[in-house]
């Protein structure tokens, strides 16, 4: 707790000497306000025009501060800040799990990896930033946190909610999906070598990882967009990919 | 390599991707328990696709912090196994500490020098025939992020007036200007510092006294005075509507063999590249230039789109607030060139803004794009801007658009011009 208050207070302390608003952050303010003015059509229909290609790219991160502006009565950009200071803050927490299962029985290595994915300038640089990575990251890293557990606890609650983190991962940066790779080679470690009596188990992980990162996909677009929201952002991911094979940027 | 293998590659060795398979690469493998010597694997495959990235220079800030986890896990367990071998947990934290705050330094430093950085897009066509030859936007970028490390500093001047200044040191920065006289010589300047005010010995009179854009810079490696000179000579009357064409020579006057400039400059050219000078590093109010031949303008239509009301037209004016972008779009004829044109100016004397290109190339709403440009600061007087875009690189396209994007600050833009024509 005291490490992620340190963070918070750092963040505070550069954005007071540093606010000069990120220029990539100039766009998702631009979204975000046109998400408050016309709702969720408006952000569909502007992040088709703007990226006809693949529009949904990072819808979470927008979503979360189109909540917090409260329909725009409050001031967008500081609110896009605030929810980033604090994913970026919170990051160390599931670092600090991940390599408190690593090294079981001593601390002191994930207080400082800890300490480093908190006071770090990298990470307080986009902790102070008008971007989606530290939501993603956060997610990111609370899904390998939590596919790590699964390998050492054998729990398929832990594989689920490593499924539904990366979910939330991928929806606040798309490519951030790579994290079920992650996911996926850790729980393979975990049952190596394959035996049939651990085959059950392997199933349920896999299985519950995958519905979970499905589910909560759907969910998510769904909140986000309503019915509509699903079929676009699928057809969106569709296109990604095969401009993507088409080789165009 | 296809196309697709390349792209595929690129999308792996994209930092975020590989963010996440070092950290799946550590978390698979120590989860096998055989740490020691699968560290040494991990760490090797991350400086590997990290450096690589580094190397074409698209690790940003964004980036180096989406390797941090990994990294802090490797640093962890790197720290780990030092305490358990050197038994002094406080000579590691203050090991980690100063690994700290040299990034910390770094950082400061690096957005010291973003804040000062001049920007300039040119492009010399290096072709004979007069056709701008087409730089993929791999290369662009690949030249673009390369850091000499050149000081500069100097005064722009044009028609005899200055009308801006700047001092830039240590900065990341390569640099070009433009000198353009009437007999149609054009010159492409690097100066060293102690050139400031200088023209050089070789500059007709009639350039020096009538149009000039003086930059100097000095690569901060070398010992020794380095004065690049580019010229394009113009064949015959070239201009628009005339159909000139467009000779490139590359005049190197230093031998600056230490310096980053020629090597690179001579490698593009030999290979029938123009020369992209694309910083990732940020303006100060600078002349941005595509050099290449301007044809007829047969046909230009603008449409400005507002997402949300926040593009103002004003008389014969248009007014782009930060926060919001103005769109232009323009249909494109076949095998046309585009060229794009407009006075700015900063109505608040903070203004910076992102001038980008889109070509739409499909129905699908396929696309391509390139960042033509990049102001942290717009002059407080109007200041006209070029961009003139190769039909190589708008090939197959049947419309564009043009994106303003102003960062923060008022800008006004006046005279906006789309030509789509032929050349």
């Amino acid at each position: 707790m005291a490490v992620v208050l340190g963070g918070v207070g750092i963040r505070v302390l550069r954005l007071l000497l540093l606010s000069m608003p990120s220029r990539d952050g100039s766009f998702y303010v631009f979204c975000v306000n046109a998400w408050n003015a016309g709702g969720t059509d408006e952000i569909m229909r502007l992040s088709q025009d703007l990226f006809p290609a693949f529009p949904f790219r990072s819808p979470l991160f927008l979503y979360l501060v189109h909540l917090l502006t409260c329909g725009g009565t409050l001031p967008v950009y500081w609110c896009g800040i605030v929810v980033n200071m604090i994913f970026s803050a919170v990051v160390a927490v599931p670092v600090f799990m991940i390599v408190r299962r690593l090294v079981p029985g001593r601390v002191f290595p994930a207080w400082v990896a800890a300490v480093l994915v908190e006071f770090h300038p990298f990470a307080v640089e986009i902790g102070t930033s008008f971007l989606r990575e530290p939501v993603a990251l956060f997610f990111c890293a609370m899904s390998m946190a939590m596919a790590v557990d699964q390998m050492y606890d054998d729990s398929p609650r832990c594989g689920a909610l490593a499924g539904i983190f990366g979910a939330l991962a991928c929806l606040a940066r798309f490519e951030m999906a790579e994290v079920l790779l992650v996911d996926a080679l850790v729980l393979a470690m975990a049952w190596r070598p394959l035996r049939l009596r651990t085959l059950p188990r392997v199933c349920l992980a896999v299985t519950s990882l995958a519905g979970c990162f499905v589910a909560t996909w759907c969910v998510m677009v769904f909140t986000m967009f309503g019915v509509s929201g699903i079929s676009a952002v699928m057809g969106s991911f569709a296109t990604y990919f095969s401009v993507f094979a088409g080789g165009a940027r | 390599m296809s196309l697709f293998v390349r792209k595929l590659l690129s999308f792996l060795f994209e930092p975020f991707a590989c963010a996440v398979v070092v950290s799946c690469v550590i978390l698979a493998l120590a989860g096998a328990r055989r740490l020691g010597r699968w560290m040494v694997f991990a760490l090797t495959v991350f400086a590997v696709m990290v450096g690589w990235r580094a190397m074409v220079g698209v690790v940003t800030t964004r980036y180096w912090a989406s390797v941090l986890i990994p990294c802090a896990i490797v640093v962890a367990l790197c720290a780990d196994w030092a305490v358990r071998r050197l038994g002094h947990r406080k000579l590691v934290c203050a090991i980690v500490g100063i690994i700290v705050a040299l990034n910390m330094a770094e950082s400061l430093h690096v957005n010291r020098r973003s804040a000062n950085f001049v920007d300039c897009i040119g492009m010399l066509p290096a072709a004979s025939d007069g056709r701008v030859p087409v730089v993929p936007a791999s290369e662009f970028y690949r030249i673009g992020f390369l850091r000499p490390d050149i000081a500069m500093s100097g005064v722009v001047r044009y028609d005899g007036n200055i009308i801006r200044d700047f001092s830039v040191r240590d900065s990341l920065l390569y640099f070009s200007g433009l000198l353009q006289g009437t007999s149609g010589v054009k010159y492409l300047l690097f100066q060293s510092r102690d050139g400031i005010g200088r023209c050089p010995a070789d500059l007709p009179a009639s350039l020096r006294d009538r149009l000039s854009l003086l930059y100097c810079g000095k690569i901060a490696n070398s010992s020794r005075r380095s004065l690049y000179l580019f010229r394009m000579e113009e064949a015959g009357n070239a201009g628009r509507g005339e159909g000139g064409k467009a000779l490139v020579s590359w005049d190197f006057e230093s031998d600056a063999a230490s310096g980053w400039l020629p090597e690179y400059a001579e490698k593009f050219a030999r290979r029938g590249y123009g020369f992209y000078l694309k910083p990732h590093v940020y303006p100060r109010g600078v002349y941005c230039y595509y050099p290449d031949v301007m044809g007829e303008s047969s046909s230009f239509n603008i449409e400005v789109v507002s997402g949300s009301g926040s593009v103002l037209a004003g008389a014969g004016s248009l007014v782009v607030e930060a926060f919001s972008r103005m769109y232009l779009m323009s249909p494109l004829l076949a095998n046309g060139n585009m060229t794009l044109s407009f006075d700015a100016v900063s109505m608040d004397g903070r203004a910076g803004m992102d001038v980008m290109l889109f070509g739409y190339y499909d129905d699908r709403g396929g696309f391509r794009y390139m960042h033509l440009g990049r102001w942290n600061r717009v002059p407080g007087k109007p200041f006209h801007c070029v961009y003139r875009v190769a039909p190589e690189w708008l090939r197959g396209c049947d419309k564009v658009r043009v994106a303003i994007i102003p960062e923060h600050g008022k800008i006004m833009l006046d005279n906006v011009k789309i030509c789509a024509g032929w050349l």
